[in-house]
């Protein structure tokens, strides 16, 4: 499965170049998913990550709680890329749930990718998306967004 | 009038249409019902299928989000609708369903995926209410039924009124009128409202033309019968006022009708009008066995039988009345046999005949009648009877006999001969003397048929031996015999009597001298 995956992304990849500039850039520079340098957290499936986004882990119902913060600049492209949803679609989701009485929280929503590393670094529980070339030191790498 | 007789036309096709309406209206119900029913539970599936489109993405995010809440709401929003029984919202980690839920009847499965990904995530479970679909079915059918009740009980009720005012009304019309109609009249039946034509109107006609024909045909009866009635009084006052006694008898002699002469004539005799007065009314007359058996002998041959027979009288001191008789067979046409007797006085011929001959000269010798009276009596019987035979005799050998025997024994022959013939001979007979052994008879009632066998009779009589005064033995006596007959060889009586004699002269004189009498007939 895996291998023919690649293969299609492998051929749609040629078939695009030159015609889609902006895809280009993106997979040259991906979204990746980071966290604190410190944190114990190393690793995350594509489900655990759209659980996170989404409300299903929940602060409560886990032994370390992770805090999941939205990157404004690339928040279109990220839930595009993860639950294949624009943002309308989002924003009518997390409405739903706040009729439900229960304590769905948003991910917290910051204006760019420096106020975001800041957070980060303020605390080893959060984890947000940043363009590959934008990771510094102060956080570590521990999901890549592929297509 | 009854409006709903149980025989009658509107009476049959209210119970028909009632029968028919009621059984199809039945059947169509039935058959309605199991297509509302399975339509119904059709529905329902359908239904189910939708309401889960409708809760399919709530239901899909509570089931990803584990959210009890939201799980209800799919749940117990599921069991508003009354196609829905019960719901139950099953994911890894909860399980959520409403109180009315139970894991039974058609259970509808849908797999819960997550709102991003195709992975499942739950499962949804809809119970349908089976109940509330069959009352649905039912309820359904049943405005159905009412449906065509009503419609039937519609068509019933325009039926019966439209064979009413179209058939039964116009009906009772025609055979009300019909009723009061007697034929013969002029009354002819009037169309009914609204069907001068069709089958009503065709009805009327036939009956009216129906009723001409009748009238005609009975007033043409009825003047027929009074025809006939005049016709009958007619020949009833010629039978009755006849004067001579008729009567018209069955074939056992039972009188079947009778007119005054003859009642007027029964009032004469010692007889009282009944049924049955004898064959021939052979009681009336004496004789009446040998009457009855001439009649028999002579309607054996013919239709018509006569004879002349002598009235039995109260007062024997009376003068003697005599009738002819004539019965003729009437033979209708339906073959059956009637006697019609008719009784003619001949009393006065009688007399007459009697009188003349008493006053008529007589051979002093033989007592037979002179020559000279002979013809008178002739004429006499012309008148009395149709017809009759002159036989002339002559005695063979007489001048033999006178001068061999003596004169004696010659006018004892001559004794002899008349007597002899006398005892062959009737009453109305004649016997004369024409010459000294030549004598005429004049028999009554004698014709072609009948005249020899009276010829040999008298021969034979003529012919016995005789026995002479002062002699042994016996004189064989012989004669020869000529006959002339009336009418049918002439009707004159010297004519007739010459014609005998003539016939008698052929004989050959050697045939004559023989003892053997040799009869020869003139003509």
């Amino acid at each position: 499965m895996k291998y023919s995956n690649l293969i299609l992304l492998i051929i749609s990849c040629l078939l695009s170049i030159g015609s889609l500039q902006a895809k280009v850039d993106i997979s040259n520079d991906p979204l990746v998913i980071v966290t604190n340098s410190d944190s114990q957290l190393n690793e995350l499936t594509h489900d655990q990550l759209i659980g996170i986004y989404m409300g299903r882990y929940r602060s409560s119902d886990e032994s370390t709680p992770i805090l999941p913060i939205d990157n404004e600049i690339y928040i279109e492209t990220f839930y595009k890329q993860i639950i294949n949803k624009t943002v309308p679609q989002v924003n009518s989701y997390w409405a739903r749930l706040k009729f439900t009485g229960r304590d769905y929280k948003r991910p917290e929503k910051l204006e760019s990718s420096e106020v975001v590393i800041t957070s980060l670094i303020s605390s080893t529980d959060r984890i947000s998306y940043i363009p590959l070339s934008q990771v510094t030191d102060d956080v570590k790498v521990i999901y890549e967004i592929t297509q | 009038m009854k409006l709903l007789n149980k025989d009658g036309l509107l009476g049959k096709l209210t119970l028909s249409i009632l029968f028919t309406a009621v059984a199809v209206g039945f059947i169509a119900s039935e058959l309605f019902y199991r297509v509302v029913y399975n339509a119904s539970f059709e529905r329902a599936e359908v239904e189910i299928g939708m309401l889960h489109e409708t809760v399919a993405s709530t239901s899909s995010i509570a089931a990803y989000l584990n959210d009890t809440e939201l799980a209800n709401e799919v749940v117990n929003g599921l069991a508003v609708n009354g196609v829905v029984l019960g719901a139950k919202l099953t994911t890894k980690e909860m399980a959520i369903k409403n109180t009315n839920f139970v894991e039974q009847g058609d259970i509808y499965k849908f797999a819960i995926k997550s709102p991003f990904s195709d992975t499942e995530v739950g499962e949804l479970l809809i119970v349908s209410d089976t109940s509330f679909i069959t009352n649905r079915a039912q309820d359904n059918a049943s405005y159905n039924t009412q449906a065509l009740l009503i419609q039937a009980l519609i068509i019933t009720v325009v039926s019966i009124l439209n064979v009413f005012f179209l058939v039964s009304k116009p009906l009772t019309f025609i055979s009300n009128q019909l009723s009061k109609i007697t034929p013969p009249s002029t009354a002819r039946i009037k169309h009914p409202a609204f069907h001068k034509r069709g089958e009503l109107g065709s009805l009327v006609k036939d009956v009216n033309s129906l009723l001409i024909k009748t009238e005609s045909s009975l007033n043409d009866e009825q003047k027929y019968r009074k025809e006939i009635e005049i016709l009958e009084q007619r020949f009833r006052l010629v039978f009755d006022n006849a004067n001579n006694p008729i009567v018209l008898t069955d074939s056992q002699g039972n009188l079947v009708l009778s007119n005054n002469a003859f009642s007027m004539l029964l009032e004469q005799t010692s007889i009282k009008m009944q049924k049955n007065l004898g064959s021939f009314l052979s009681e009336l007359f004496e004789d009446a066995s040998n009457i009855e058996e001439s009649f028999r002998k002579q309607l054996s041959l013919t239709n018509t039988a006569s004879g002349e027979c002598k009235l039995k009288l109260n007062n024997k001191a009376d003068k003697a009345r005599w009738y002819q008789v004539i019965a003729t067979v009437i033979r209708t046409d339906e073959f059956k046999d009637y006697m019609e007797i008719s009784l003619h006085d001949i009393s006065n011929k009688k007399q007459k005949l009697e009188d003349l001959s008493n006053s008529l000269e007589k051979d002093p010798l033989t007592n037979a009648l002179s020559r000279s009276g002979l013809s008178a009596k002739i004429e006499l019987m012309n008148h009395v009877y149709t017809n009759y035979a002159v036989i002339f005799i002559d005695i063979n050998g007489f001048k033999t006999v006178n001068e061999k025997y003596g004169v004696v024994n010659g006018d004892q022959l001559l004794k002899a001969v008349v007597a002899r013939c006398k005892t062959r001979i009737r009453q109305d007979d004649v016997i004369c003397r024409w010459g000294s052994d030549e004598f005429v008879l004049i028999l009554a009632q004698v014709n072609e048929r009948n005249v020899d066998a009276i010829i040999e009779d008298i021969n034979r009589v003529i012919c016995q031996p005789l026995t002479l005064n002062g002699y042994e033995g016996h004189l064989d006596v012989s004669a020869s015999i000529g006959v002339a007959l009336y009418p049918s060889q002439g009707d004159n009586s010297s004519e007739l009597i010459q014609m005998a004699e003539g016939a008698l002269q052929a004989i050959p004189l050697n045939e004559r001298s023989n003892t053997l009498s040799i009869v020869k007939f003139a003509g």
